[in-house]
C-alpha cells in the first residue's frame, strides 16, 4: 500500500522545555486507511496531528506527504489537502453555515454557483438539511452534533486527501456520537479518504480504526490492527490496556436494527450486553476471530450465547 | 448667556470644529501607532512588559505637565497637543487591541490557521470581524478621553473649546465657562453615542446575532 503520510524519526519538544512530547516517531499511514490514535492526555496525540499540517514544526525528523517532505509544499496547498476537525469544532461565530463551510472559497475565486453547488453537496454528505433557512443559521443556532457535521463539511470543502481529526466526537452525547461515527465511516469508504483520528476512548479507537496507534508518553507502543492488538500485544502497556476490567463494565453492545427480529422473537429491542465479569479481551477475541458469538442478557437473566450478523458498538454507558 | 451665544455664534462654531479636528487628527495618528505596538506586544512578552509599563507611566503624568514637558521640543500649539494626546491614548488603545485579540478563542484561531490561508485573508475575514466590537469599544473610550484632554490643550495654544472655557475662567465670565463645558461634554457624549451604535452593530455581526443586548 502506498504511504500517504509518513513520519521519519520525528521528535518534538516545546521550546524551553526538557520533556520530549514525541520521541523518535516512525510511522506510515497508507492511502485510504482509517487510523486511530489512542492515548491519554499528555501522550502527544494532538501534537502528532498538528505536525502533519505544520501547525507545529518537528524538533527533528521529516514528515512526508505523498512521498515528499511537507516543507516542500506551499502551506496552503498542504493544509487544503488535510481537512482538520477539532473537538471544539471552531466554527466562525460571525459566519453562517454556508459561509463557514465555504471558507476556503475566500482564496480561490470560485463562482457563486459553484460554491452553492459544493455546499449543497457537502450538506447532504454530512446529512444536514439542505434548505436556505439552515444555510443561513449561525453556529449558536446549531446543536452540538450539527456543529460537528458542519465542521466536517467544512473540512471536506477543498476535497482533501487526508482528514485529521482531533477527538471530534468527544463532546457529543452517545447517540449523536454513534450516528456521526457511522456516517464518517461511510464517507471514508465512499471517497477512499485517509483518516487520522485522535481519541482517548479505547472503544472508539478499535471500532473505528482499521489500524490503531497506541501512544503513551510520546512513544508508539504499538501500531497495529485492532485484532493484533488484542491477540498479540507487543508490551505490558498494551496488554493491560485491553485486559483492564474497567472498560468492560462500561461497555455494552447494542444490536443493529434487525438483530432483535433475527434472534429474539417476541422480545423487541433487547439490550444485548456482554457479561459484566468477562474481560474485554475475551469478548473482543470472539468478535475479532469472526465468530461473533456473544453472551446475551436480558436485564440480569442469561439468555444464551448467540451469533450476531452485524455488531456495532455505540459507546459506553 | 443667550446674548453671548447669538453674538459669538461663529467663534463658538470655529472652536467646536477646531476641537473636533484635534480629536480626529489625534485618533488618526494614534490608531496606526497603537496597532503597530499591539502587534509587537502580542508577539513578544518581553516587549509587552516594557511597552505597557512605559505607556502606563505616560498615562500617569498629568496632561498639563505632559504638554509643558513637550514645549521645549515642539513649542506651543496644535502639534504639541496632538503628540501629547497620542502618547496618552496608546495605553487605552493598545490594551483594547490586545483584549480584542485574546477574545478570539484559541480553537477558532487553530481552525482558521488549519485552512492554510494567508494571515491577511484570515485577518480580514475571520479575526477582524470577531475583534471589531472590542476595537470600537476601545476607540470609543479613547475618543471620550481625548475630547476631555483636548480641552486642557487650549492652555498651550492648541485652540478648541478649552479656549472659550479658560477665557471664561480668566475673566470670570460665567456664560463662557458654562458654554465651554457644555459644548466639550456634549461633543464627548455625541461621539460616545455614535461609537456605541457602531459597537452594537459590530457585536451583533461578530456573534452572528447571538447578542442583542449590550
Amino acid at each position: 500500500m502506498d504511504e500517504i503520510l509518513e513520519y521519519r524519526s520525528v521528535n518534538f519538544k516545546y521550546k524551553n522545555q526538557k520533556k520530549m512530547v514525541l520521541n523518535d516517531m516512525n510511522l506510515g499511514v497508507g492511502v485510504g486507511e482509517f487510523v486511530t490514535v489512542l492515548g491519554d492526555s499528555g501522550s502527544g496525540k494532538t501534537t502528532l496531528l498538528k505536525l502533519a499540517n505544520k501547525l507545529l514544526l518537528p524538533t527533528d525528523g521529516t514528515i512526508c506527504f505523498k512521498g515528499k517532505d511537507i516543507n516542500s509544499y506551499d502551506v496552503f496547498e498542504l493544509r487544503k489537502n488535510m481537512g482538520y476537525v477539532i473537538q471544539e469544532v471552531g466554527l466562525f461565530p460571525h459566519m453562517n453555515v454556508k459561509e463557514n463551510i465555504s471558507i476556503l472559497s475566500k482564496i480561490n475565486n470560485m463562482s457563486k454557483y459553484k460554491i452553492e453547488e459544493r455546499v449543497n453537496e457537502l450538506l447532504s454528505l454530512a446529512q444536514l438539511p439542505n434548505t436556505n433557512e439552515f444555510k443561513r443559521r449561525h453556529p449558536w443556532q446549531l446543536s452540538g452534533g450539527q456543529q460537528q457535521r458542519v465542521g466536517l463539511a467544512r473540512a471536506l470543502f477543498g476535497n482533501p486527501e487526508i482528514l485529521l481529526m482531533d477527538e471530534p466526537f468527544g463532546a457529543l452525547d452517545v447517540v449523536t456520537r454513534e450516528k456521526l461515527q457511522r456516517r464518517l465511516i461511510e464517507i471514508q469508504k465512499m471517497y477512499n479518504k485517509t483518516i487520522l483520528f485522535v481519541t482517548h476512548s479505547l472503544q472508539e479507537a478499535i471500532t473505528l480504526g482499521d489500524k490503531v496507534i497506541i501512544l503513551h508518553e510520546g512513544i508508539i507502543q504499538q501500531f497495529d490492527t485492532p485484532k493484533n492488538l488484542v491477540l498479540n500485544p507487543r508490551n505490558e502497556y498494551v496488554r493491560t490496556l485491553f485486559n483492564a476490567p474497567t472498560p468492560v463494565d462500561k461497555m455494552k453492545f447494542f444490536s443493529v436494527a434487525d438483530f432483535s427480529e433475527l434472534i429474539y422473537q417476541g422480545k423487541p429491542n433487547p439490550i444485548v450486553a456482554v457479561q459484566r465479569s468477562e474481560p474485554m479481551v475475551k469478548v473482543l477475541n470472539w468478535i475479532l476471530k469472526g465468530k461473533k458469538v456473544i453472551s446475551v442478557y436480558d436485564k440480569e437473566n442469561f439468555i444464551g450465547n448467540m451469533y450476531v450478523e452485524d455488531l456495532r458498538h455505540i459507546g459506553e454507558i | 448667556m443667550i446674548n453671548y451665544l447669538s453674538n459669538n455664534y461663529d467663534k463658538l462654531l470655529i472652536a467646536l470644529v477646531e476641537h473636533f479636528q484635534l480629536v480626529g487628527i489625534t485618533l488618526l495618528i494614534s490608531i496606526p501607532f497603537s496597532t503597530g505596538f499591539s502587534y509587537l506586544m502580542i508577539t513578544s512578552k518581553f516587549i509587552n512588559k516594557i511597552a505597557s509599563s512605559i505607556m502606563l507611566f505616560i498615562y500617569c503624568i498629568p496632561s498639563i505637565a505632559l504638554f509643558t514637558l513637550l514645549i521645549p521640543l515642539l513649542g506651543l500649539g496644535k502639534t504639541n497637543a496632538i503628540v501629547g494626546m497620542t502618547a496618552y491614548n496608546q495605553i487605552l488603545l493598545v490594551r483594547n487591541i490586545i483584549t480584542a485579540w485574546s477574545s478570539i478563542p484559541v480553537y477558532i484561531k487553530t481552525s482558521a490557521k488549519s485552512t492554510g490561508m494567508p494571515n491577511l485573508i484570515l485577518f480580514k475575514h475571520i479575526y477582524l470581524p470577531i475583534m471589531l466590537p472590542h476595537l470600537i469599544s476601545g476607540l470609543r473610550i479613547t475618543t471620550v478621553s481625548t475630547t476631555g484632554i483636548a480641552t486642557i490643550a487650549a492652555l498651550i495654544n492648541a485652540g478648541g473649546l478649552g479656549k472659550i472655557l479658560f477665557e471664561g475662567v480668566r475673566t470670570s465670565h460665567i456664560p463662557k465657562i458654562i458654554i465651554g463645558i457644555t459644548l466639550s461634554a456634549g461633543l464627548a457624549v455625541l461621539l460616545n453615542t455614535i461609537f456605541s451604535i457602531f459597537e452594537r452593530k459590530a457585536l451583533y455581526k461578530a456573534t452572528g446575532g447571538h447578542t442583542t443586548k449590550l
